[in-house]
């Protein structure tokens, strides 16, 4: 059963401007699906729509089966910058998500501490996020969005902002991640690599306005070895073919 | 610790520089329009039964017109961060904020008598519109993507409010409050320097009059000193409720 179902979904924002045209694509459960596309193709504005932030203007975004309309309460969102709030403790943004449902101060505390714990966060509780390194704010921001215990998982370039060898580190924790909780993912990125190495299917889109090209089937994604793996490789080169093949 | 320790230490360093450069002109000077320090201080001592009166009497008055100001232009202000909330602010900003608010003083002493209702809301008002003015930019600036973040997490519009939007005016708010401090107290001398007999405004004004320069240096140094305590009251709620900068 499809977890995410994009159809035929459009957006003109208000001024005007076209970001995306008829773009359907659906993520079974436990799946991992990647847009991948030029700058300014619309991959925001099409997560922005999942995530309940932003209205499509044509089409119908689904969730678990419901059409999206406010900020669904099993997914998580995680934004390439400014996700993490720099008045906020790490412990108090990782709690957030959990009083904002109403969780109790003092319960929501206790979750956030263990999930600090699983991320290799703990000790870390009362900085600001600014005192962190790129690299750890990323990681407080997986452990807010897995506070609330999504079964789907959100992400706009969460990579984009970090150094490669951080970044490296973090695909393979997120790969972990997909694999041990069983989560949706629908992630966009810019980068071949991670598109690859991270989801089993991989949407290419046009320049703007937005529309899938192609749908491409990576089937191996999915383990840490594949990254070196010439089958991986080979996958890159199809991918970037039809990305640059426009 | 340490640092607050070295703070305090440089705090008394540049006092002792200002009060001996005071002590060096008054010496060279050589007038009774600029007695020294010491002369000042001790006729401050002598008098400062009826200075603490005024001066409380003052202080009052400030406190209240800013708590006053800050309890109406932050809501307003935030709510800007609100686009059609703006639209309708925004117009009435821009028009009443460049009005020299001072040059209506006959017309607010008409309205509401010669008591403290007529300083307090002229002060008041002046205070308002710089913290308006403030709130409103900072709120106009805050990062989408903030809000987006929040929201995806289920948030409310209060939530919004209480978590993103009022954290982050904060600092300017407060760096707004730390403006306002100077200009209130400009604006309560002016206003207290005429039909009344109370207050730091009306102690200078009526030593003046009589000449008795230590006791107008003694009034002014009241004056400086209420307008100290304030900044400092400021530094210590910046302090706890701004951490985040800080560090
Ligand atoms: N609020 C808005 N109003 C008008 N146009 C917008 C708005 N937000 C985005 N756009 C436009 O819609 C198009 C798609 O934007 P979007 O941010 O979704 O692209 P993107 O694929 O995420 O780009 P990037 O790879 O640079 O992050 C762009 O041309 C952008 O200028
Ligand atoms: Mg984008």
């Amino acid at each position: 059963m499809a977890v995410l179902e994009a159809v035929r979904l459009g957006m003109i924002y208000p001024n005007g401007t076209r970001a995306i045209k008829d773009v359907s694509f659906s993520v079974e459960k436990g799946g991992s699906c990647t847009i991948i596309g030029p700058s300014g193709c619309g991959k925001t504005t099409l997560l922005f729509i999942f995530s309940g932030l932003l209205k499509s203007t044509e089409g119908k975004a689904i969730i678990e089966g419901k059409e999206v309309t406010s900020p669904p309460k099993n997914a998580a969102l995680i934004l390439q910058n400014y996700g993490l709030f720099p008045w906020k403790t790490v412990m108090e943004n990782v709690a957030l998500g959990l009083e904002i449902r109403g969780m109790k101060k003092g319960r929501a505390r206790n979750a956030a501490r263990q999930i600090l714990e699983r991320l290799g966060l703990e000790g870390f509780e009362n900085y600001y996020p600014k005192q962190l390194s790129g690299g750890m704010q990323q990681r407080v921001a997986f452990a807010r969005a897995l506070a609330i215990k999504p079964r789907i998982m959100l992400m706009d370039e969460p990579f984009s902002s970090l150094d490669a060898l951080s970044r490296e580190k973090l695909q393979n924790f997120l790969l972990e991640l997909w694999m041990k909780e069983r989560l949706t993912m629908l992630l966009v990125t810019h980068s071949v690599e991670e598109a690859v190495f991270l989801s089993k299917k991989i949407v290419v889109l046009s320049p703007r306005p937005g529309r899938v090209i192609r749908v491409i089937e990576n089937p191996m994604a999915g383990r840490k070895e594949y990254r070196s793996m010439e089958e991986f490789f080979e996958k890159c080169r199809e991918v970037r073919k039809s990305v640059g093949a426009i | 610790m340490q640092r607050s320790e070295e703070k305090r230490w440089s705090y008394i360093a540049a006092g002792a520089v200002i009060i001996t450069t005071w002590q060096i002109l008054a010496y060279f000077v050589d007038s009774p329009a600029l007695p020294s320090p010491c002369v000042v201080l001790l006729s401050f001592i002598n008098q400062l039964d009826k200075i603490a009166v005024h001066m409380l009497i003052s202080a009052y008055r400030v406190v209240y017109s800013i708590l006053l100001a800050l309890s109406l232009a932050v809501p307003a202000g935030l709510f800007c961060y609100e686009g059609r909330i703006d639209r309708f602010v925004a117009p009435f900003l821009y028009l009443l904020y460049p009005i020299p608010h001072i040059v209506l003083l006959p017309l607010i002493i008409l309205l509401f008598g010669i008591g403290d209702l007529s300083k307090i809301f002229l002060i008041g008002m002046i205070v308002f519109f710089q913290i308006l003015m403030a709130t409103r930019d900072a709120a106009r600036n805050i990062d989408a993507y903030y809000v987006y973040s929040l929201l995806s997490l289920g948030a409310s519009r209060k939530d919004v409010y209480r978590h993103v939007i009022l954290p982050a005016c904060l600092p300017k708010i407060l760096t707004a409050l730390r403006i306002s401090v100077g200009t209130a107290i400009a604006v309560l001398f002016f206003a207290e320097s005429f039909a009344t007999t109370t207050g730091l405004g009306y102690l200078i004004m009526a030593a003046w009059s009589k000449a008795d320069y230590v006791s107008l240096y003694a009034g002014i140094v009241a004056m400086a000193l209420l307008g100290f305590s304030l900044y400092m009251a400021l530094e210590v709620i910046e302090r706890r409720l701004c951490r985040w900068i800080r560090q």
